[in-house]
């Protein structure tokens, strides 16, 4: 059940009024529990089964960590949890990669086996959800929350649906905090968290879908020959493609939860104002960039043991943070490219070029916020691309011009449109910089908020055809 | 405890939230200029119709393996099958004959249909009737895999929240002009741009049950007609020949479907649709019947008819490949009667 679905229409329609009207708190846990599942089972019910596994294991593991009365017993526990976790992202999700590269290095050495096909389907939103239940196991270990004796709440933790199946991903000390006294629902907070639903459903459908894709589409389509403009528009257009689909289900998330008296952490924050990588990746899937600070690349070390080091600890980070997007070695490309980027920057902001007073300059600052969005878009090439061979055409067309057989990228109706909507979803982001979360919405003028409202609804009735899945439903 | 307050906050700046103005006002407004666009559109000639999608096909496929009685028939085929039979004429008609049938619509449109047979052949509660409409071209092995799209989605991705998803929207394409995707915005402004202006008036329509028809007399036929042909001739020069000997070896699978479906009481029609002119001389050149259809015809279990074959089965095919609307129901009740007639479909 997705977000932009009729279905979720009438499951929503169904499960706030009786979510709003449940006596006690605790009954109304066990609705939002109870919704959570029908809302994943709708998928795929047999999933369940795999979802309530890691989710009893996991609560079962740390109160073993917890009451452990030895630090050896307490890390066999957590070690444990963390191999069983890692063992049910690994072979749903990687069993496939790595039997291909296997086959593809004996190839390479001239043993040839038939292709393959381990049929494993990837259940949905397990890389979210498995991120969410290592992070709670490490945190009882580094003894940074309680563990709850409550399965109930555990349970809802992890399956809490607007969060389950692409995040934000959450910690359970922020959940937790939040369930432990009865959320009051306020007239304020369902039509601010409706508002930011319809604002997410507007980015995906009709931004995602109808403004962006069609450019992205034809672009990275294999036939496509793509002149060196061509290859660039495609590459801006998935950018913001790929911003809108997945901010977008970000912020419907974030709406539906506000709906119900619960916040979730922000997951986008104008990325393409950032100034510089690193501030570009303190702003793009915040959860993720978080939960990979916390619980990899600070335990690597850091930048503690020396720059060189700390390099090879942003590397490996990305690296991963590559091949957790996707189990191929485009993704994997895309996270060590992001990686590669980062490092530059830190050693050119380290270097005399770092001091120079340019930088901080208005003209300068918007400058490298577009070369920002500039980088990023040619990482988003490996992303985009069904493969590295497709990527590599692609890059090679933005910097020598592609073949002599191109096709001229055309100035139509749809490049019209993705051009505009670049333009004006940059300077919003600008805009939106300097006012953190969304504060600053019930401030607006009503007339004003009722307009965009308005656009937004017909924008959404009027946008129909082209939806696609959400781009990280397949993470 | 009070688990839901209707006071509204004021702003950071001591006004009142408005919340409900807000909400109000916009939905207001946006109904308003929607019922405008609806209402601008149907004065234009424009109506609403639903939407062919891979979950349409897949309610269907759900539907030919429910029990029987009554007995299930799954249309397969491409578009001579989708715009040219009616699964409600054909119900209507076995009806009229004395056998209780549910059909359903599972041709694709410029997809051939072996990869659907394949599908049901190996969904063991398939019991019913296939009717395959396919010629030489489309039984060859290259084209085998054109339906897996549809045959992947229903194996993987069908659930039932689609399900609901589905008829929620099919009421609503019944409906709504706005959920055309021609009549996106993103379609409408793209189209301006580019000096195409409104979206072409249909002259080929489609129905809930994934059926359609084409009105001939509304589109310029001299013009569909050329492009067909000239499509047919690209495609020949471009495709390798087949041998006949490697054509009916290749096939052998299809028999082996042909022989799972049967082994557990279901049968599979092989129908050769009408052509005409052009279209069917560059087919026989490329595929003479004789070494080729009548080959498969004697090496299958399954019931094989040939539109040339049956006088009732020659309809006139305005673009050299496809029938008129105006004669769907004819040609649909004659295919019902040959299959009653040669046992096909059993009372």
């Amino acid at each position: 059940m997705t977000f932009d679905s009729l279905t979720f229409a009438i499951f929503l329609a169904i499960v706030f009024p009786i979510y709003v009207l449940a006596r006690s708190w605790p009954a109304r846990k066990n609705i939002l529990l109870v919704a959570s599942c029908v809302f994943y089972g709708a998928w795929n019910p047999i999933f369940l089964l795999l979802l309530a596994f890691t989710t009893v294991f996991d609560w079962w593991a740390a109160l073993r960590i917890h009451n452990a009365d030895n630090d050896t017993a307490r890390k066999r526990w957590m070690i444990a949890s963390i191999i069983a976790s890692v063992s049910i992202l690994g072979y749903f999700k990687y069993a496939q990669f790595f039997a291909n590269t296997a086959l593809d290095g004996l190839a390479e050495l001239g043993i040839h086996y038939r292709p393959l096909d381990l049929g494993i389907i990837l259940p949905l939103g397990i890389s979210f959800y498995i991120f969410e239940s290592i992070s709670y196991i490490v945190d009882v270990y580094k003894r940074r929350v309680e563990p709850t004796r409550n399965l109930r709440d555990y349970g809802l933790f992890m399956t809490f649906f607007p969060h389950l199946v692409a995040g934000p991903i959450m910690r359970y000390r922020d959940f937790s905090e939040q369930i432990a006294t009865p959320r009051v629902v306020t007239i304020e907070g369902v039509s601010l968290g409706a508002y930011l639903l319809i604002g997410g459903l507007f980015l995906k459908i009709v931004c995602a879908d109808h403004v962006f894709a069609p450019v992205a589409n034809l672009v990275f389509s294999p036939d496509y020959q793509a002149a060196a403009l061509g290859a660039w528009m495609g590459a801006f257009a998935f950018t913001m493609q790929v911003f809108c689909d997945f901010a977008g289900y970000s912020l419907a998330a974030i709406g539906i939860a506000m709906m119900l008296g619960i916040h979730l952490p922000a997951n986008f924050e104008s990325p393409f104002a950032s100034v510089g990588m690193a501030e570009f990746m303190s702003r793009w899937h915040i959860s993720l960039s978080n939960w990979l600070r916390d619980y990899v690349f600070n335990p690597l070390g850091h930048y503690r043991k020396g720059r060189a080091r700390g390099h090879l600890n942003v590397m490996i980070t990305f690296t991963l943070c590559g091949l957790w997007h996707g189990a191929a070695w485009h993704f994997v490309m895309w996270g060590a490219f992001q990686g590669l980027v980062l490092v530059v920057e830190r050693i050119l902001k380290d270097s005399p070029i770092g001091a120079w007073s340019i930088w901080g300059a208005q003209t300068s600052r918007a400058l490298l916020a577009f070369f920002t969005y500039t980088l990023f878009s040619i990482g988003g090439v490996f992303f985009r691309s069904p493969d590295i061979a497709l990527a590599w055409k692609r890059l090679t067309a933005m910097f020598t011009g592609g073949a002599a057989d191109v096709t001229q990228f055309v100035w139509n109706g749809d490049a019209i449109i993705f051009a505009v909507g670049a333009i004006t979803a940059l300077l919003v982001q600008a805009w939106l910089k300097k006012r953190k979360g969304w504060a600053w919405l019930p401030d607006l003028h009503w007339a004003l908020r009722s307009a965009l409202l308005a656009l937004m609804l017909l924008a959404i009735i009027l946008s129909p055809g082209k939806t696609a899945a959400f781009i990280y439903f397949q993470f | 405890m009070n688990s839901f307050t209707t006071n509204t906050p004021a702003t950071t700046n001591g006004a009142p939230q408005r919340w409900w103005t807000v909400w109000l006002l916009a939905i207001a407004i946006a109904a308003s200029a929607w019922y405008a666009f609806e209402r601008y559109w149907r004065t234009q000639g424009y109506a609403p119709t639903v939407m062919d999608s891979t979950e349409l096909w897949a309610q269907l496929r759900d539907r030919v393996v429910k029990p029987s009685p009554p007995l299930r028939v799954a249309l397969l085929g491409a578009s001579r099958i989708q715009y040219g039979i009616s699964p409600s004429a054909f119900v209507d008609e076995a009806k009229r004959l004395g056998v209780s049938v549910d059909a359903a619509m599972l041709a694709v449109n410029g997809h051939y249909p072996l990869a659907a047979l394949r599908d049901l052949a190996a969904d063991e509660r398939f019991t019913g009737l296939a009717i395959v409409g396919i010629d030489s071209r489309g039984l060859q092995k290259r084209h085998r895999e054109m339906q897996s799209k549809w045959t992947y989605f229903y194996q993987h991705d069908w659930t039932p929240a689609r399900d609901l998803h589905r008829s929620l929207l099919t009421n609503l394409q019944r409906h709504v002009i706005a959920s055309r995707p021609d009549f996106a915005w993103s379609n409408l402004l793209t189209r301006r741009i580019d000096g195409y202006g409104p979206p072409h008036r249909d002259y080929v329509t489609f129905l809930e049950d994934r059926s359609g028809g084409t009105d001939y007399a509304r589109g310029n036929i001299e013009l569909v007609r050329a492009m067909r042909v000239r499509d047919l001739r690209d495609y020949y020069a471009k495709t390798p020949v087949i041998s006949s000997e490697q054509w009916l070896k290749d096939n052998e699978d299809v028999i082996g479907w042909v022989k799972r479906i049967n082994a557990r009481g279901g049968r599979v029609v092989f129908y050769r649709e009408p052509a005409s002119g052009e279209h069917l001389e560059l087919d026989e050149t490329r595929f003479p019947r004789a070494q080729y259809w009548d080959a498969f015809a004697r090496a299958t279990p399954a019931t094989v008819i040939e539109f040339r074959d049956v006088p009732a089965l020659q309809v006139d095919t305005p673009d050299t490949s496809h029938i008129d609307a105006k004669d769907i129901d004819r040609h649909t009740r004659a295919l019902v009667g040959v299959l009653v007639a040669r046992d096909a479909l059993k009372r």
